[in-house]
Order: C-alpha cells, then sequence, then structure tokens
C-alpha cells in the first residue's frame, strides 16, 4: 500500500488555487427565501465546505467537493441548487406527444424558467437493483433525507422535490415526474429506468450531482452512472461530492467533467477532533456480545448505531440482544422498503435508539441524536470506516466510536489509525462521560 | 369360701380408684409426650453419667414437680386462649354490628369503633355514587379516609367530599355544596376550565396518553405515520413541503424556524401572515435606518459648522462675521426645535450640548478661564514672533492693516452688544 501511495504522489490531486472563502451566508449572495429557509433550518454560519464550494456551483463550474462526515456536504449542495433555480412560477404541467413538439421552439425559451429539472443521484448498491449478499446496499434512504433537507431549505420557495427511489411504486414516480418536478433525488437505478421510459426528460436537466461520488463510482455502480450521463445534454454541469474520494475515482472524473474546481482535503484531516476513537480488545468472537451487554446503559444516553459487516449477523446479534431483554432495532437490505422506512421513522423520531445495522448506513444519514457508534465488526476498507465513525458527531456535535477487535484485527485498526493520522486509544472506564 | 367373701367396697372408694387409675394414665400419657418433645424437657431424658448419677437420684422427685409446674402453664395458657376467643368474640360483635355504637361504651374500649363505622358507611357510600368529574383519584382516597371529627352523614348528599379548585387549593365542602362550588370557580377562572375540556376533547381523539408501555407507543407512532404516509399520497402534486415528510423527526432547527401546517391552506394562510409581518419588519426597519441617517447627517452639518466656526476664530476672524453667522443660524434652529421635541432625549442633549459648547467657544474668556495662568501658548508665540528675524517677517503693510481691523471690529462689537441689550 505503501508503494502505492508513494507511485501516485507523481500525480497528486490538490485543492485549485483561487478558491474564494466566503464567510458568511448574506455574502453569498442566496436568494432572500433561500436565506429565509436556511436559517430556520438551523444553519447560522457556513461551514467550511460551505464557503468554498457554493460559490463554483453557482458559477456553473463542475465541482469536486470533499469534506469531512457531518460538516455540511448534503447543505452546500442543497443551497447551491435551489438557488440555480427559479421557482417563481409553478412548475408547468408537462407537455406531451405533439403538442410538446408543436411547442417546441417556445418550449426552449421557457424551459429555463418554468421546468428546470435537476437530478440529484448518490449512492447506491447491489442490493437495491438486485439483491446479492453483498454487504453494500443501496441507502434510498439517503436519496429521502436529501429531499427532505431541499425541501426544509426550500421551505419559502415552493419547490418541487421527487424522491426517485427503487422499492416504491413506479406509478407514483410516473405521475410525479409527469407533473414536472424542479429537483429529483433518486438512486441510478430507478432513475435511468424513469430515463429510458421518457418520464424524466433529460432535456432539461441542468446539473447532476453524485452525492457519495466515490461509492457511485466504485466498480459495478459505475456503468449506471454512464448510462445516466449519456442521456443528459452535453453542457450539464456535474459535481461530485463525498469525505472519501480515492486517488482513482478523482483520476476517472476527467471523463465526464471538464475542468473542475476541487475542494479537497487531506487525508490526515479527515477524521474529525470531536468524534473520539476507542477500541476494546477482545480475544474471542463471542467475547463481543457480552461487552456490548455492558455496554448498553452507555448506548442508550442518546442513540446509538451497531455495525455489522453481514446481514446475517445483524440478524443474529438482533436476535440475541432480545432473548438478553435488551431493546433493540435493526435495518439491513435485506428488509422491504416499508420496513426500513419504518425503522428509519422510529430512528429519527427516537422511538427507538439503539439501531443494529451494516453498511446500509454507513453513508450520509444524519440523525443528530445518535453520538455513539460502534464497529462490532471492523469495516472492510478505510474509506467505510471514516463513513461509519461519521454517523456520529453531526454538525459539531461530539460523538464517540467503539470498535471491538479481536487480536488479529488490532493490525488493521493500526493501519486505519496509521493512514488517517489519528488516534485510536483502548477504552477508558469513564467512557460515559464522553459522550 | 374366698368365693364368697365379697370384699366391701363402697361406691366412692370405687370412683376414687378409677380417678386414681385415670390420673396415672394421663401422668404417663403426659411423660410420653414430654420424651418425644425432647428439647422442652432435657432434664427428663435420663442420660447415663458417671459424676452426675448421684445427683440423678435426687432429683428423682424434682421429675415430678417438673410435670406439676407443666401443668400449672398449661392450664394458664388455655385461659388465656379462653379469654382472647371470648374478646375476638366480642370485637366481632362490635364491629360486625350496623349500628354505631354509643358513646357510653366507646369510652370503655381503646379502640375507636366509631371511626371504623363511619369508614364503613363512607366507603360503601362513596363507592355508590358518583363524584364530580374534577376529583381526580387521589382526591377520592382523601373522602375514603375523612377525620375523625367529622361526624357521619344522614343523608349521602351530606356526606364531605374534597376538592381541589383551578388555582390549586383544596377545598372541603358538603356533597349538595359542590356544583355551586364548581361554578363559581368557573367564574372566578373560565380559561382554566376552557383547556380543561379541550384536552379532554383531545384525549377523545386518540392522541398519545401519558403513560404506555413502549410497544404500544412505537405501534400507534406507526399508525400515525401510515396515515401521514397516504395523506402524502392523496394531496396535491405542488403541495409537498418539509412538514410533510418530517415524521416526527427529532431536529434541532434553528431560531427562525416555523412549523408549518400540514395543512396546504393553512400552510398558505401562516405564510401570507408570516410574509406580511416580514415585510412590515423590513419596511420598519429600513424606514428605522432612514431615519437614524438623517439626523447623523444633520448633526454632522451641525459640527462641521462649529468647527469652522472655530477655524475662524483661530484664524483671528472677526467676531462680528460669527455673530453673523449666529443670527443667521438662530431663526433656522428655532423652527427646527419643535421637531426635535419629538425625537429621542438623547438626541436632544446632544443637540443642546453641541449649543452649549458653541456658545462658551465663542466667548473670549470663558469663566474657567479667568484664574488661570497667562496662556503659555500665547506668550510663548509672541516670542518666536519677536525673536524672528526681519527678513522673513510679513510686510509691514499687513500689520496697519490688521490693526485698523481690529478696532473696526471692537467698535462693532459694541454696537451689536448694545443691540442686543
Amino acid at each position: 500500500m505503501a508503494r502505492k501511495v508513494l507511485t501516485n504522489e507523481a500525480v497528486e490531486f490538490e485543492t485549485s488555487e483561487g478558491v474564494e472563502v466566503i464567510p458568511t451566508f448574506d455574502s453569498l449572495g442566496l436568494r432572500d427565501d433561500l436565506i429565509r429557509g436556511v436559517y430556520a433550518y438551523g444553519f447560522e454560519k457556513p461551514s467550511a465546505i460551505q464557503q468554498r464550494a457554493i460559490k463554483p456551483v453557482l458559477k456553473g463550474r463542475d465541482v469536486i467537493a470533499q469534506a469531512q462526515s457531518g460538516t455540511g456536504k448534503t447543505a452546500t449542495f442543497s443551497m447551491a441548487v435551489l438557488q440555480c433555480l427559479e421557482v417563481q412560477c409553478c412548475p408547468q404541467k408537462s407537455l406531451s406527444g405533439l403538442y410538446e413538439i408543436l411547442m417546441f421552439t417556445l418550449w426552449c425559451k421557457i424551459v429555463a424558467k418554468v421546468r428546470e429539472t435537476m437530478i440529484v443521484t448518490h449512492v447506491f448498491g447491489y442490493g437495491d437493483e438486485r439483491d446479492s449478499s453483498s454487504n453494500y446496499v443501496s441507502t434510498r434512504e439517503l436519496a429521502v433525507q436529501i429531499q427532505k433537507v431541499i425541501l426544509a431549505l426550500g421551505d419559502y420557495m415552493s419547490v418541487q422535490c421527487h424522491a426517485c427511489i427503487g422499492g416504491t411504486s413506479i406509478g407514483e414516480d410516473i405521475r410525479k415526474l409527469d407533473y414536472g418536478q424542479h429537483i429529483v433525488s433518486g438512486t441510478p437505478g430507478r432513475v435511468f429506468d424513469m430515463i429510458r421510459r421518457r418520464h424524466l426528460r433529460t432535456r432539461s436537466i441542468k446539473m447532476l450531482i453524485l452525492d457519495e461520488a466515490d461509492e457511485m463510482l466504485n466498480k459495478g455502480f459505475k456503468e449506471q452512472i454512464y448510462d445516466v450521463y449519456r442521456y443528459l445534454p452535453p453542457a450539464t454541469q456535474v459535481c461530485l461530492f463525498s469525505a472519501t474520494l480515492p486517488h482513482d475515482v478523482l483520476e476517472m472524473t476527467h471523463k465526464f467533467m471538464t475542468d473542475p474546481v476541487r475542494i479537497l482535503v487531506k487525508r490526515d484531516e479527515l477524521t474529525l477532533e470531536g468524534i473520539k476513537q476507542f477500541f476494546v480488545a477482545v480475544e474471542r468472537e463471542e467475547w463481543k456480545f457480552d461487552t456490548l451487554c455492558d455496554l448498553y446503559d452507555t448506548l442508550t444516553i442518546s442513540q446509538a448505531v451497531i455495525f455489522c459487516n453481514t446481514k446475517r449477523k445483524v440478524d443474529w446479534l438482533t436476535e440475541k440482544m432480545r432473548e438478553a431483554n435488551f431493546t433493540v432495532s435493526s435495518m439491513h437490505g435485506g428488509m422491504t422498503q416499508k420496513e426500513r422506512d419504518e425503522i428509519m421513522k422510529e430512528f429519527r423520531s427516537g422511538t427507538s435508539r439503539v439501531l443494529i445495522t451494516t453498511d446500509v448506513w454507513a453513508r450520509g444519514i444524519d440523525v443528530q441524536q445518535v453520538s455513539l457508534v460502534i464497529n462490532y465488526d471492523l469495516p472492510n476498507n478505510r474509506e467505510l470506516y471514516i463513513h461509519r465513525i461519521g454517523r456520529s458527531g453531526r454538525y459539531g456535535r461530539k460523538g464517540v466510536a467503539i470498535n471491538f477487535v479481536k487480536s488479529d484485527d488490532i493490525r488493521i485498526l493500526r493501519d486505519i489509525e496509521q493512514y488517517y493520522s489519528t488516534q485510536v486509544d483502548e477504552m477508558p472506564m469513564n467512557i460515559i462521560d464522553l459522550i | 369360701m374366698d368365693k364368697k367373701r365379697k370384699i366391701a367396697v363402697n361406691s366412692s372408694s370405687l370412683v376414687g380408684l378409677k380417678a386414681e387409675l385415670l390420673r396415672k394414665q394421663e401422668e404417663f400419657k403426659r411423660e410420653k409426650l414430654g420424651r418425644a418433645s425432647s428439647s422442652i424437657k432435657p432434664s427428663l431424658s435420663s442420660k447415663p453419667g458417671s459424676i452426675w448419677s448421684k445427683k440423678k437420684k435426687q432429683a428423682k422427685g424434682h421429675v415430678e414437680r417438673d410435670v406439676e409446674e407443666l401443668q400449672k402453664e398449661r392450664d394458664e395458657l388455655d385461659k388465656s386462649r379462653s379469654m382472647l376467643e371470648a374478646k375476638a368474640k366480642l370485637y366481632e360483635q362490635m364491629t360486625s354490628g350496623n349500628s354505631i355504637p354509643d358513646e357510653e361504651t366507646n369510652g370503655l374500649f381503646l379502640v375507636d369503633f366509631e371511626k371504623k363505622q363511619l369508614d364503613k358507611v363512607m366507603k360503601s357510600d362513596s363507592w355508590g355514587n358518583k363524584l364530580g368529574h374534577q376529583l381526580s383519584s387521589d382526591e377520592e382516597e382523601d373522602i375514603l379516609t375523612p377525620e375523625s371529627e367529622i361526624p357521619a352523614p344522614e343523608n349521602p348528599e351530606e356526606e364531605w367530599v374534597d376538592y381541589t379548585d383551578t388555582l390549586g387549593r383544596s377545598r372541603r365542602c358538603m356533597k349538595k355544596d359542590l356544583p355551586r362550588l364548581i361554578k363559581l370557580d368557573k367564574d372566578l377562572n373560565p380559561e382554566k376550565f376552557k383547556e380543561e375540556s379541550v384536552g379532554d376533547a383531545r384525549t377523545d381523539e386518540g392522541d398519545m396518553p401519558e403513560m404506555m408501555s413502549s410497544d404500544m407507543y412505537r405501534e400507534r407512532m406507526r399508525k400515525k405515520w401510515e396515515q401521514e404516509q397516504e395523506d402524502l399520497l392523496n394531496r396535491g402534486q405542488s403541495s409537498i413541503h418539509y412538514q410533510n415528510v418530517r415524521f416526527d423527526e427529532v431536529r434541532t432547527h434553528g431560531v427562525g424556524y416555523f412549523d408549518f401546517a400540514k395543512d396546504e391552506d393553512t400552510r398558505d394562510e401562516q405564510l401570507k401572515t408570516l410574509n406580511y409581518l416580514r415585510d412590515e419588519t423590513v419596511d420598519k426597519r429600513s424606514k428605522r435606518e432612514e431615519l437614524k441617517a438623517k439626523r447623523k447627517a444633520a448633526l454632522e452639518a451641525r459640527l462641521e459648522k462649529v468647527r469652522q466656526r472655530k477655524k475662524i476664530k483661530m484664524g483671528d476672524a472677526g467676531v462680528m462675521e460669527e455673530r453673523d453667522d449666529k443670527k443667521q443660524e438662530r431663526p433656522v434652529e428655532e423652527k427646527k426645535e419643535p421637531k426635535e421635541e419629538k425625537m429621542d432625549p438623547n438626541w436632544q442633549r446632544t443637540l443642546r450640548l453641541v449649543e452649549a459648547a458653541k456658545k462658551e467657544s465663542s466667548k473670549e474668556d470663558r469663566d474657567w478661564d479667568v484664574h488661570k495662568a497667562p496662556k503659555a501658548w500665547v506668550e510663548q508665540r509672541a516670542k518666536i514672533r519677536d525673536e524672528r528675524p526681519t527678513e522673513f517677517a510679513p510686510p509691514t503693510a499687513i500689520y496697519h492693516l490688521m490693526q485698523r481691523r481690529k478696532q473696526e471690529n471692537s467698535t462693532n462689537l459694541g454696537e451689536v452688544k448694545t443691540h442686543h441689550l
């Protein structure tokens, strides 16, 4: 690995020069009704990424933006997208068939004003499109969350935003898209389906945003993104956002982006001060369960997420915890969308406090009250580690991550520690004070 | 012969014998029993002991004594038992009787049978009759155990009840007076009653009760969300907002957050009101800013004038001009005055101070300068001027000119002064 890093250094990507830093929302020149929504949602001062990335997006540049987990990336592109919209008039009913052709010239004129559709696509995985045993499962929940954020920020703007995700009624999607939407937030599978069926007409799409971009441009998903990309008008603005942007992902961006503005974070600055990381050394796998039971009181102080590496293990652990009379809920890609929705609502509303889950939950999901993350199993790669522990310590809050490590796992943890130049200590007795 | 010979036994001796036999039998039985329960009488169980064997012989009579004592004890126990039984019977009789015992018998016993009786009556009555809905359960409990000094009710309407009014005062009244008291309370504090009824209505609608198991709560929430989800599908295309997709998420919003209604019409109304208020704020704010700017400009202008006047004076300019200046300014200021009265007092004070400063500076010798030493700088300046080489001095003609002007000024000043007087 060290050697690879060395070779990479020759073409190391760095933050573009001349990125402006804008210290307040007011000086960003956002529209009035958007500013109201921004302040109402709880933002007072733009975070580092918001200070840097909003302006270039507004200028119409392609942007690659990286920032630590929970520092407001979603809000960054949401604000930018909302600022670009013109929603004074209601989105027009879509014109179809002959009428559309007749209206074509007129359509071209008004398209920029009336029906500006944007597409916000983001992480997905095998799980959504075809059920596999893979640990990477799509986070449709993320699409719904983005829709929520956009609706919240645009609360005073009468914005139309639709979450276009798998596992839901196609008819409903078609109805919504035919009506016309300003912004579509979706998973690539369903979005591509809608494009192919010509319900999501791409002609007027202005912007493509890939949230959790590295995950999306990974291996199998790349194809689907390219599928979508091929349908977009050539002038479409493309923006990538993620907390982790490995080198190979950055390398391939030139294929679909033109002269992007890069805002990057060095990997030794990627872990947040606010999230304290610990490990508990267990000799055998069985001891993890006892350790977890001992920690249960700590878990329920606020809310906690426990990560396992497989769906089966999630089910097993949930069952075992319930047998021992602990209240837990669980979620993984093997559940129906309805079940998943319900569990998300329960967890977001604080009805349930401890969630056992897979990496379906690792990226992007934002629940403010989560202050503790437990890696029951260590994640399969370094990026996932950053994303998992980033479920706690949202937007400047404090967080704690506890890793259960068997003796042969310690090496992996030390590797992670070194890679991000961070510190993972043995869990102290007074862990409860840190939460 | 022997057979013939009859032993003459009288009946009394026979009875005596029989009695003796019975006694012996009894004794034996008792002994047997005693042996069975060895722990009570260890002395009876004879254990061979070399040293104590002698003593044992002496203790023979002692055994008999022991048995006697035991008998006595038993008799006493029997006696006390029968006494207790009698007592219990009496007690039962006293408590079971439905009539309340009279005063005389009451004094005999330590137990207050009257109160007990009273309690019983009250209990049966309070269960039988429904109390006002304002009475909470613990208040009812109070009624079940009222103080002993309250006499028993003769009819249910005269029963004593506790009642807490809306101000939190607890009162005790006859049951027949309760409606009247509630009415009084209603008149006193109508809002509270309205709230109460609203609260009742809400719970009727199926809102969350305070106490429920977590499973039940979860079930309720699920149902609620399902309902909301359905609403979401049924509502118009253009009316999906943040509040419709929140689903009770716990989230800290900014202070400016307004939780709009989920219903579209109400939301529009709220938005309208909010926008109106906002516009008003913006309007007022800009007006205030304008006013502030105006005032500032006015102050600046005046200060500028003062500064200029000072400059003129320092440049040995004639006092006359200044006076003229003042004359011109006076009427303008007087015109302004009434307007300024409406302005804030701070501003007026500043104005007055500026005015005073102006007056002071116009005087040649201010009153606090009187006792001061001769102006050092003036002397210094004179000295410097004296020392100045003549070849660099201004032409002498200027001196003449200046002197003449000074004289003119002083005469003018005199005229003005008299004029003013």
